[in-house]
């Protein structure tokens, strides 16, 4: 209902591509802004802890030598000098070496991200496909028990960490069954876990959602029309509702996809999974900060790229919002 | 002869614990070509009636009795345990009995384009190709007068007009020549004009496919000018039935009897309640309003250059259709969007354009009383927190006055103690109204006040503030889209378009000689209980 | 008049029944947080002392030490008592911070829109799209890890959920024009927003909260299981967990107790807010409220 004090009403929504151009340069800009936070406050935090020299040379080592060493990482100039050093290094590639390592920090990220993706991809992947799969098949049947069940087992998967869950596989499996390894990256049995970790906590959260919203899609009046027309039930589920259901779903799933990349982390230590969560979280004991912040930096990039995809995806099919 | 739907005693109930009987032992039928309307209030089951014929009823309710065939072929008899499967439900959906909903907008799937869901609806029933199927749609769009239907099928319903998407409705509730077009609510959320074109495009499509047609509303007057037979329904039950003109002419029941009063009335204003001698309750000189739409070079004028003058005691009603501009000249008066040129003076004194910079003196002397009593009060607040909100706000806060406020509208202690969610819709409109008057203002700017109100309590209510005006010389600036609801009230009518003003006259002018024609298509709109019959005559019994 | 008014009788009080899941939840919550209140009152109750010749002990061996010992001989009873207190009320702290912030954030954005939504949807927009579990892990672990330092990065960065919804509603409510209705009466901005906004927003501040607490529990323990948070030697169920992964094979109890006893208390914490959630829906809808 419109009252006197409403706002006007804005123009149709447009979807021509000189419309849709600005969407796409604000999506970039706040891409780019996002990235720069992030390498603004890795570099902050790697400045935070002091100049590396110390830590890395030997107790018995002379102020000399501290100075020396500092000097030639490049911790004597200025803040901000050393700040936009790290910008520049941030377009052309270059994070700096390793302290540790003396290795190209962002070619020792970049060594560990096939391993971090292949979890996250088929956690992801799995988790996805199977919880359409149970979505439809509660709106199909419409059975109380299948969903009450989904709701119960959903529950208790959401109320452990990641961590514990995994632990909890591994005593399954490892300890009392000795069938699956338990540790490390060496052959497509030692995948199962470290997946099933993931993918059930993916699973559980996409079923939660999806039910959520097909069944609010099923009280849509545009669903009552095409029954009214004499539509199958099952042809209006997957040609009207499921579409519409899959908006918000697609949207968390940018959100959520990204937040694996940066999730798997602790799965990755408990299984000694070598990818970038556990590279990270060794760099950041060992104070090993180009690699903390090439690290970072990555993930951050990786999510705001997905993120952006998933939104003009959905812009793209939906055009109500195109206004907004 | 042969009934294209009957239904018998039909029960339905909710579903659950205490099952309680929404429609109770309801009997009606419609002939082949006929039209029959099913008149009732909200609440009163008249849409569930009929939805249940085609098995469509919400989750919570069931069929707990009765008879139901379509074309004389039994669907539902729960005596005798019959009850049509989803299969036979399906085969006659959309072929044989069509139905067209109250809502467009969200009738129709908002990522299709429409034309797609029109081809969809066709192929339900006949089997053809994609472009087969389109090609139908198109067709079917232009026949019932979607212009360029080639070119707009490809696009969304959010770029449709409202009537053009009831139109799209349409043309896919005829897809099938279906033997009966059942219309719930078919025009209540269109403009007033278009409400005309589309009850115009049924008849015309009714007359080349030959369906009977069961009109489901709460109009009278709409009812009067579109059926052949009628079925008043009132908690569930049919009050009184029969031929249309006949029980219009002399209504047997009581509650027939009522909601024909409570129609808007046929005569104007008998005795005016202006008061002379009283400062005029608001003189609006030149008003301009204009706002800036980002993407737009020029402003956009909602309100071009208009005077108004209300003397105290006295209800100017200004009339027109979505955007001509009379929401943002009530804005102008309140000061909530400021007018960009022009003076307002209320009650004598002149006012600053916008409302912050109001005193609160000169915002105490108009007060308004908003469309929709939902979102009218604060939910968490009782009624009487609510009227003494504006006397809190003023420091002149007692509890005596506040229930002096409630009493004049109507309004006792067991009243006052609840929350707006546990009142009617007429109810929180009285409460609206006593809010409004608390700070004794000089103008009452009244936006649609009795427009989401069932049409019995319209007529309270519009008594409620004629009593009102007599008693404090109120000055009342009555927003409205319906000429026939402000017939009774209005001392004189304004007839905005675009902006503008289009014509000003007396009451009685307007309606006895209207002189712009924009008025006159507004006043034709409007349905009549004498109105005459739309389209063309029922088709001869077989 | 009044006698033509139709009288719509004051509904009867809905009969409150709980769900099945709220009584669980309950229970399971409950007992954990018995658990908690009443084992630091024992006079047993030791989660420091330790005694390596009582190292290891399983569960219901030794009756000084019902739920067994760790390596270190520490009594687990003890530990995970302690460990539930630290964890349940950093978690409380932390969603009240993330809910004040984040409500206030929200409400100031919908209801004055403008420049001001902008920066805060600018803002949330980053700092969602950040990687804030890496984030935090190396900030905890440059700031040298401690409870206070995690209550401090938690509290302050997990407000956008609140702000959203808040945002959300705050802008809907203005439009209502019950928000604008006191304007016109010569009442000020600070009277709506106090009077009207605040109270209509708060109960969906609640409904994200009490799903936040879960939420909250289960990424303070990963913090503490990868060695930030709370230090030792106060117990955490994540460090104790960690400690305990080495025992797997032969002394599962030590991963598992912790374990047992966090998804008691959080499954318990979501049963319950899912039956809050939904009753306090009911209510809004009931009042006519927003949904």
């Amino acid at each position: 209902m419109t009252s006197v004090l409403h706002r006007p009403e804005r123009g149709g929504p447009s979807h021509s591509v000189a419309d849709v151009l600005p969407f796409i340069a604000r999506r970039l800009a706040l891409a780019v802004a996002t990235v720069l936070a992030v390498v603004t406050i890795a570099f902050v935090l790697g400045r935070a802890t002091g100049e590396p020299g110390a830590l890395l040379l030997p107790d018995n080592a002379t102020q000399a030598e501290v100075d020396a060493l500092n000097a030639a990482l490049g911790f004597d100039r200025p803040i901000i000098v050393q700040y936009l050093d790290t910008l520049v290094g941030l377009v052309t590639g270059d994070f700096g070496d390793s302290y540790r390592l003396r290795e190209s920090a962002l070619g020792l990220v970049l060594e560990r991200v096939p391993a971090t993706l292949e979890l996250a991809f088929w956690a992801f992947a799995i988790g996805l496909v199977l919880a359409v799969a149970a979505a439809l098949a509660i709106q199909l049947t419409g059975s109380r028990v299948l969903r009450a069940v989904a709701g119960w087992a959903g529950a208790v998967r959401q109320s452990v960490p990641d961590f514990f869950f995994a632990l909890l596989l591994v005593l399954v499996f490892s300890v009392l069954l000795g069938a699956l390894p338990s540790l490390g990256r060496t052959s497509y049995a030692s995948l199962v876990l470290p997946v099933l970790t993931l993918a059930t906590g993916q699973f559980v959260m996409y079923l939660r959602l999806l039910d959520a919203s097909l069944s609010e899609q099923a009280g849509q009046d545009f669903v009552r029309t095409a029954i009214a027309q004499g539509q199958r039930r099952s042809t209006v589920l997957f040609t009207r509702m499921l579409p519409n259901a899959a908006l918000p779903v697609l949207g968390m799933a940018g959100l959520n996809l990204g937040g694996l990349l940066g999730g798997t982390v602790v799965v990755e230590v408990v299984f000694a999974w070598p990818g970038l969560g556990q590279l990270l979280t060794t760099a950041v004991s060992q104070r090993d900060f180009p690699i903390v912040q090439a690290g970072l930096v990555f993930v951050a990039l990786a999510f705001v790229i997905v993120n952006t995809a998933v939104d003009v995806l959905v812009r793209r099919i939906d055009t109500r919002t195109a206004a907004a | 002869m042969s009934a294209v739907l009957r239904i018998e005693d039909l029960r339905i109930e909710t579903t659950g614990d205490a099952a309680r009987a929404l429609v109770d032992g309801v009997s009606l039928h419609v002939d082949r070509g006929e039209a029959l309307g099913v008149v009732g209030e909200s609440g009163s089951g008249k849409s569930l009636t009929v939805l249940a014929a085609l098995g469509l009823l919400p989750v919570g309710t069931r069929i707990a009795g009765g008879r139901i065939a379509i074309d004389e072929h039994v669907l539902v008899d729960v005596e005798a345990g019959v009850w049509a499967g989803e299969r036979e439900l399906r085969a006659l959906r959309g072929r044989t009995a069509a139905m067209v909903f109250q809502d467009p907008m969200s009738s129709l799937d908002p990522l299709r384009a429409v034309g797609s869901q029109v081809a969809a609806a066709v192929r339900v029933h006949a089997p053809m190709s994609r472009r087969a199927a389109r090609e139908r749609a198109v067709e079917l769009l232009t026949s019932v007068g979607v212009r360029d239907a080639a070119e707009r099928a490809g696009t969304r319903p959010h770029q449709w007009s409202g009537g053009m998407r009831q139109r799209a409705m349409i043309a896919m509730a005829i897809a099938h020549d279906p033997l009966l077009l059942i219309a719930d609510e078919p025009t209540t959320a269109l403009d007033v004009t278009v409400q005309a074109q589309v009850m115009d495009l049924l008849a015309e499509v009714r007359e080349r496919t030959g369906s009977a047609l069961v009109l489901i509303t709460h109009d009278l007057g709409l009812v009067a000018e579109n059926s052949d037979r009628l079925a008043v329904m009132h908690h569930g039950r049919v009050v009184e039935t029969g031929a249309t003109r006949a029980v219009l002419d002399a209504p047997a029941e009581d509650y027939t009897k009522r909601l024909m009063a409570a129609m808007p009335a046929e005569s104007e204003r008998t005795a005016p309640a202006v008061r002379a001698g009283e400062p005029d309750a608001l003189v609006a000189d030149r008003i301009v309003v204009e706002y800036r739409v980002p993407g737009r070079k020029a402003p956009v004028r909602a309100v071009d250059g208009v005077s108004l003058r209300i003397a105290a005691g006295e209800t100017v009603a200004v009339v027109g259709e979505s955007g001509c501009g009379k929401s943002s000249l009530a804005k102008a008066v309140l000061g909530v969007q400021p007018a960009t040129e022009g003076a307002v003076v209320l009650g004598g004194e002149p006012v600053r354009k916008e409302l912050a910079a109001r005193t609160a003196a000169e915002r105490e002397r108009a007060q308004i009383v908003f469309q929709d009593p939902y979102s009218a009060l604060d939910p968490r607040l009782t009624v009487h927190e609510l009227v003494a909100e504006p006397l809190r706000i003023r420091r002149a806060y007692s509890r005596a006055a506040v229930t002096k406020l409630l009493e004049d509208v109507g309004l006792d202690d067991g009243h006052a103690k609840r929350l707006p969610g546990q009142l009617s819709g007429g109810q929180r409109q009285r409460v609206g109204i006593a809010r409004a008057l608390a700070l004794r203002p000089k103008l009452l700017v009244l936006d649609e006040p009795v427009s989401a109100l069932d049409v019995s309590i319209q007529a309270q209510v519009l008594e409620l503030l004629d009593g009102l005006q007599r008693e404090h010389g109120l000055g009342y600036l009555f927003i409205s889209h319906d000429l026939g609801v402000v017939r009774s009230i209005a001392d004189r009518v304004v007839v905005m378009q675009q902006g503008r003003v289009v014509e000003e006259a007396p009451t009685a002018q307007i309606f006895r000689d209207p002189q712009h024609p924009f008025t006159r298509q507004l006043l034709d709109a409007v349905p009549r209980l004498d109105g005459p019959r739309r389209g063309s005559r029922p088709l001869p019994v077989s | 008049m009044t006698a033509q008014l139709a009288a719509v009788a004051a509904p009867t009080p809905r009969r409150w029944r709980p769900r099945p899941g709220a009584v669980v939840g309950a229970v399971m919550l409950g007992a954990v947080l018995l658990l908690t209140a009443v084992v630091p009152l024992l006079p047993a109750f030791d989660p420091m002392g330790q005694d390596l010749r009582a190292a290891l002990l399983p569960p219901f061996a030794d009756p000084a030490h019902p739920l067994g010992t760790d390596a270190l001989g520490r009594d687990l009873l003890s530990r995970i008592a302690l460990a539930s207190a630290v964890t349940l009320g950093m978690t409380l702290l932390i969603v009240i911070m993330n809910a004040v912030i984040g409500s206030t954030i929200g409400i100031l954005a919908g209801y004055f829109g403008g420049r001001l939504e902008a920066l805060i949807t600018l803002l949330s927009n980053v700092t969602l799209a950040m990687p804030v579990v890496l984030l935090l892990i190396a900030i905890c672990a440059v700031l040298r890890p401690s409870a206070g330092l995690t209550i401090l990065v938690l509290g302050c960065t997990w407000w956008v959920g609140y702000a959203r919804v808040t945002r959300n509603v705050a802008a809907s409510l203005r439009r209502q024009d019950f928000v604008v209705s006191p304007l016109t009466q010569g009442g000020d901005t600070f009277w709506v927003l106090t009077r009207h906004i605040v109270p209509n927003i708060w109960p969906h501040t609640l409904i994200i909260a009490a799903t936040d607490i879960a939420t909250i529990v289960l990424i303070t323990s990963s913090l503490e299981y990868l060695g930030l948070g709370v230090q030792p030697p106060v117990p955490s169920w994540g460090s104790m967990i960690f400690d305990g992964q080495r025992h797997l094979g032969g002394d599962p109890w030590l991963a598992l107790l912790p374990g047992i006893v966090m998804l008691l208390a959080v499954g318990g914490a979501q049963f319950l807010s899912q039956q809050f959630t939904a009753e306090t829906r009911g209510g809004l809808l009931r009042k006519g409220g927003m949904r």
